[in-house]
């Protein structure tokens, strides 16, 4: 009933132990992690006695934030200490160890949710360059048709994935937490920018294989599709500062900012580089 | 005692206004109806105020302290070392001008009472031939012309569409503006706002012209709060509803106006 196990820190190396301190590396579900979340060592673990004095001092141990397993043991043990105020100080360290496991999983999660969509940009700018540099002189892409068309598709199957990923996390933007929402800021704010200069590079490659045909519908069914979820990222982005205007904005004055800043210069390179009406008319004079 | 602004999230957005905007504030805080220099003012004593006017976004938050500090008790002010928050100081203006709100209402719905309230007093100047045009202006067709019919047409209107809301807080803060510098602002977001004036340019905006002398500023602690607080409550309510971003229609390319309606103005598609 007393015999609980604890992490043996007088095991772990002296430069690990100092890495520790200095903040360098973490300490996580027993581990200790590097900066980038990487396993370093797992600590050891040794079995503790607890006295009935040890008990008597739960408090100024808890206190003196040695170890939360004691703690979470001594919870089903207050009845022997029989105070209560050992009890609300348990409980307050313990709330405070939970919200800390909660950070750490909120962390965990939000590097999830980056990563996810780290990787799907990811995906689309390395089919796009690869699609790049097969149409980087008339010799190469004479020897690789075959390769850019196969490029082609690849790089719109990825748009259109992006594309349905845009959608899908603006109209759920409001219903994730803060830490979350700027995460998906800052991938709807990467997508706009890279959309229509890729779709423009996938434009150009088809009419380097002599598929114009496919080039004009990439360029016909884009521009508009894209003016669609720039429309409503817009008015997602006005919504966002209409927030800060009234002071009721929870994003961060960085977000605001760069919003500001960014978007508009964004917005206008895209309408120079989109397929509209006028230029299609243009065009075909 | 020197000006200390005090962190206020309803006044941030002063820091983007332009100086023009900002100039207009800074009239208001600093000079009496007559034009001479406020005696309990404390902006032209600051070294950032001489040394940078008029360019106002370089002290952009002395200007907003200098408001927080006529908003308090000037003796409480001296304890505070600040002044009052917004929110305290627009609830007491609308206190004093007996605009109705609630203790839970938000800063920006008490703004618009307040706002309403203004449009209130210039409907009552309004002849029954202006109120008919206004009325016809805001697309209303009926035979009451009343001067609460009126008021209630203007405030369903600015109340049901951001477009009319931006409209008439433009009408109120360049009503101001020109009375105090002698011309507009430069509040239109882009070359396509430049008609959203339109409703409220008419009667509406001729009877506001004499906008101060249909408000009681005989209250001593209210000469400058009450202006001000109408001042920053239209620029937040433009500020609020102007496009920040140019949007296109996604069948014919023509520049969206109207975010209160989802479909293209010029072609009838949907642009969202």
């Amino acid at each position: 009933m007393n015999e609980v196990h604890i992490l043996d820190f007088e095991k772990l190396d002296f430069e690990i132990l100092k890495k520790i301190e200095t903040g360098v590396y973490n300490v996580f579900n027993g581990v200790v992690r590097d900066e980038k979340g990487a396993i370093v060592k797992e600590i050891p673990t040794k079995v503790l006695e607890l006295t009935k004095k040890e008990l008597e001092n739960l408090p100024s141990c808890i206190a003196k934030g040695q170890g939360t397993v004691i703690a979470a043991t001594a919870i089903s043990t207050t009845i022997i200490l029989g105070a209560i105020v050992v009890a609300t100080k348990i409980i307050v360290n313990k709330l405070d160890e939970i919200q800390k496991g909660i950070n750490a999983i909120e962390k965990e999660l939000q590097d999830q949710n980056q990563f996810q969509y780290f990787l799907q940009l990811k995906n689309y700018v390395a089919a796009s360059e690869s699609l790049r540099e097969l149409l980087n002189s008339p010799e190469c892409i004479e020897e690789n048709r075959d390769l850019i068309a196969l490029k082609l598709n690849e790089v719109s199957i990825q748009r259109h994935g992006l594309m349905l990923t845009f959608r899908e996390r603006l109209h759920n933007v409001e219903k994730v937490s803060l830490a979350h929402k700027e995460e998906i800021v800052t991938f709807l704010e990467n997508s706009i920018a890279l959309l229509p200069k890729i779709a423009y590079v996938e434009s150009e490659g088809a009419k380097a294989i002599g598929r114009y045909k496919l080039s004009k519908t990439i360029n016909e069914q884009f521009s508009p599709a894209y003016r669609r979820i720039e429309n409503n990222y817009i008015l997602f982005l006005e919504d966002e500062l209409n927030k800060s205007i009234k002071g009721e904005s929870d994003l961060s004055k960085n977000i605001i900012n760069n919003i500001k800043q960014k978007a508009k210069i964004e917005f206008e390179i895209n309408n120079s580089l989109l397929y509209t009406r006028e230029k299609s008319k243009s065009l075909s004079l | 005692m020197g000006l200390n602004y005090r962190e206020d999230k309803h006044l941030d957005f002063l820091k983007d206004q332009d100086n023009g905007n900002l100039d207009v504030l800074v009239k208001l805080l600093m000079y009496d109806k007559d034009g001479e220099k406020r005696y309990a003012e404390e902006l032209s004593g600051c070294e950032q105020y001489r040394e940078h006017k008029p360019n106002h976004q370089k002290y952009w938050h002395l200007i907003a302290a200098e408001y927080q500090t006529f908003g308090g008790n000037s003796i409480v002010n001296i304890f505070r070392s600040q002044g009052v928050p917004y929110d305290e100081i627009l609830r007491d203006v609308c206190g004093e001008m007996d605009v109705k709100f609630s203790e839970n209402d938000r800063v920006v719905d008490i703004e618009l009472e307040l706002l309403s309230k203004v449009g209130a007093k210039v409907i009552e100047e309004m002849s029954i031939e202006e109120r008919e045009r206004f009325l016809k202006d805001l697309n209303i067709d009926t035979t009451n012309l009343t001067k609460q019919a009126t008021l209630l047409a203007m405030q369903t209107a600015i109340r049901g569409s951001g477009f009319m809301a931006y409209q008439f807080a433009v009408i109120i803060a360049n009503t101001i503006a020109k009375q105090l510098l002698g011309h507009g602002l430069k509040l239109v977001a882009n070359a396509g706002m430049v008609r959203a004036i339109g409703a409220f340019a008419g009667p509406f905006g001729l009877a506001a012209t004499g906008i101060w002398s249909l408000i009681d500023l005989s209250g001593a602690a209210y000469r400058v709060t009450i202006p001000a607080s109408i001042y920053i409550a239209a620029l937040r309510q433009a500020e609020l509803n102007k496009n920040y971003f140019e949007m296109k229609c996604p069948n014919c390319d023509a520049i969206i106006l109207d975010r209160d309606i989802d479909t293209c103005q010029q072609c009838g598609e949907e642009y969202r």
